[in-house]
């Protein structure tokens, strides 16, 4: 049995195992899915990270930003804040004698999306930071440890050890929000599938191949931070 | 209960978010039009908040949609939520497995493609012998998000549940209650106060994402926002009328959020005492 049996088996057309064409669509799908997924991650993670620590330790000023901020991304609509950045933003940094774009829509789907699950991280490393004992901050006073020794042997070692778990189902949250990027016509997973069935009517079937690969994102994010969890854990210290 | 005794608990995100979102919020529109557009606005035929003024009957009409349609949703999705949840502390193994892989899938499948699965891979009417059930999109789209809120809430509830002492169960036990009554009558009242913090956070998550449902056709306040930036053909009038828009959405979930907070100190309190 060839590929393009077994793909159409039952009712079923599954055309991007066999057509060569809708294949590369697909897999180009993936590709951005994944793209615009690791690169939000590594900037939704050291923002986060960045930003909890000037929220404990900045300035007034710093910590009044940081929280509008926080609010500001976390109570409004996603789909809105792609549109603002994509349509609003996109507009006025394009060129201007042409009016051809400059930064591409992908990009602005990273920063969207960065922007967005940024604010959730910082909340996760803000609720750690506040976690860590008292008695270590006490005892490294004590000692007269300078400020960054503080930061980098204490704050942040047991921050990202205590956000792991919240920073987690955040990540999980980003993986699932780079969906929105279809809304401004990024070709990413979902949008790849709504033209592959919008020419092979197969509206089914790429339903389940979009959730198997969902799941396998997924389950290599859940799986990650889990592992790093396990590998960072500290004796005496949770379960 | 003492309600009215401030928690002394450390400086929490809502004091620090608070000064800062409210005064965001109400001036996000001055700020964004006046400094950048200044120039283009008076270069435009229609100033910018005349055009605002002009298209908010209808962006409101939209805006109400959002709600209802969230509003819908949320209460379909705790009613199925609760009822899962229950099913979760079952002592049938398979059905907390059933649950269980309810809550994994639908939690982790991402809501635009679950709306996009239910508005075109189902049909708009459903057939069943001589009886056509309508199901159009706005449908859909409740149904959509209140499996997933369903998820959510079930794990909520499967999470209060477990808060409750293990003693509670075998003392309903041993007065003869069946585990059904013991669950609705001694257990649930004591998850409610608990869930109800988690509960408006699901509430306000699930509210900022249905404007997605202007993706598949439903005219929601962005959908009417895009079709006011179409009639109007004023690249200027982009950025303050998804702003504008944005501030309402913002209005309803920060408030959500401050009431969540608000619940959750004075819980702190109850327990502490």
């Amino acid at each position: 049995m060839d590929l393009e049996t077994i793909a159409t088996m039952g009712d079923f057309d599954f055309t991007f195992l066999y057509d060569s064409f809708d294949r590369s669509r697909f897999l180009k799908g993936i590709y951005y899915t994944v793209l615009i997924s690791v690169s939000c991650i590594a900037i939704s993670v050291s923002l986060g990270m960045a930003g909890a620590i000037r929220l404990a330790y900045g300035t007034r000023i710093e910590r009044w930003l940081i929280g509008g901020f926080v609010s500001l991304f976390r109570n409004t609509p996603p789909l809105i804040q792609i549109y603002l950045f994509f349509f609003g933003f996109g507009a006025i940094v394009s060129n201007a004698t042409d009016n051809s774009i400059v930064i591409p829509a992908v990009a602005w789907a990273v920063i969207a999306v960065s922007i967005y699950i940024t604010a959730f991280n910082i909340e996760a490393f803000r609720a750690a930071i506040e976690g860590i004992p008292k008695e270590l901050m006490e005892g490294a006073a004590s000692l007269s440890l300078p400020r960054t020794a503080v930061l980098w042997k204490i704050v942040v070692p047991l921050g990202v050890r205590g956000a792991l778990p919240s920073v987690g189902n955040n990540l999980v949250e980003l993986v699932k929000s780079t969906s929105y990027a279809y809304a401004i016509a990024v070709p990413e997973l979902l949008y790849a599938s709504s033209q592959i069935w919008a020419d092979s009517l197969n509206v089914v079937e790429m339903m389940f191949a979009m959730l198997a690969v969902y799941m396998v994102l997924i389950g290599a994010v859940v799986l990650c931070t889990q592992t790093l969890e396990r590998r960072l854990a500290l004796p005496g210290y949770g379960g | 209960m003492i309600a009215s005794v401030s928690p002394a608990s450390p400086p929490s995100l809502a004091q620090l978010g608070g000064p800062a979102g409210v005064i965001l919020g109400v001036s996000l529109i001055i700020a964004l039009l006046v400094p950048i557009f200044g120039e283009d606005a008076m270069r435009a035929e229609v100033p910018i908040l005349a055009a605002l003024s002009n298209w908010t009957p209808l962006l409101a009409k939209g805006f109400a949609v959002d709600v209802a349609l969230a509003t819908a949703a949320m209460a379909l999705g705790t009613v199925v939520g609760v009822l899962l949840g229950a099913l979760s502390t079952s002592k049938n193994r398979l059905t907390r497995s059933i649950v269980w892989s309810y809550t994994q899938l639908f939690r982790n499948i991402p809501g635009l493609v679950l709306l996009f699965a239910f508005a075109f891979a189902l049909p708009y009417n459903i057939e069943i012998g001589p009886v056509v059930i309508p199901f159009p999109a706005e449908a859909k789209v409740i149904v959509s998000f209140g499996l997933k809120i369903a998820a959510n809430v079930a794990e909520l509830v499967r999470g209060a549940v477990a808060a409750v002492p293990s003693g509670q169960w075998e003392a309903c036990t041993a007065l003869g209650l069946k585990r059904f009554l013991t669950f609705r009558l001694i257990i649930l009242p004591q998850c409610v106060r608990r869930m109800a913090p988690p509960w408006m956070n699901v509430a306000a998550i699930f509210f900022t994402a249905v404007p997605v449902a202007s993706l598949v056709g439903i005219y929601d306040a962005v959908a009417y926002a895009g079709l006011a930036l179409r009639a109007e053909g004023n690249s200027t009038l982009i950025i303050p009328i998804y702003t504008y828009v944005l501030t309402w959405f913002f209005g309803v979930a920060y408030a959500l959020q401050g009431l969540t907070q608000r619940l959750e100190a004075r819980q702190h309190v109850v327990s502490q005492q």
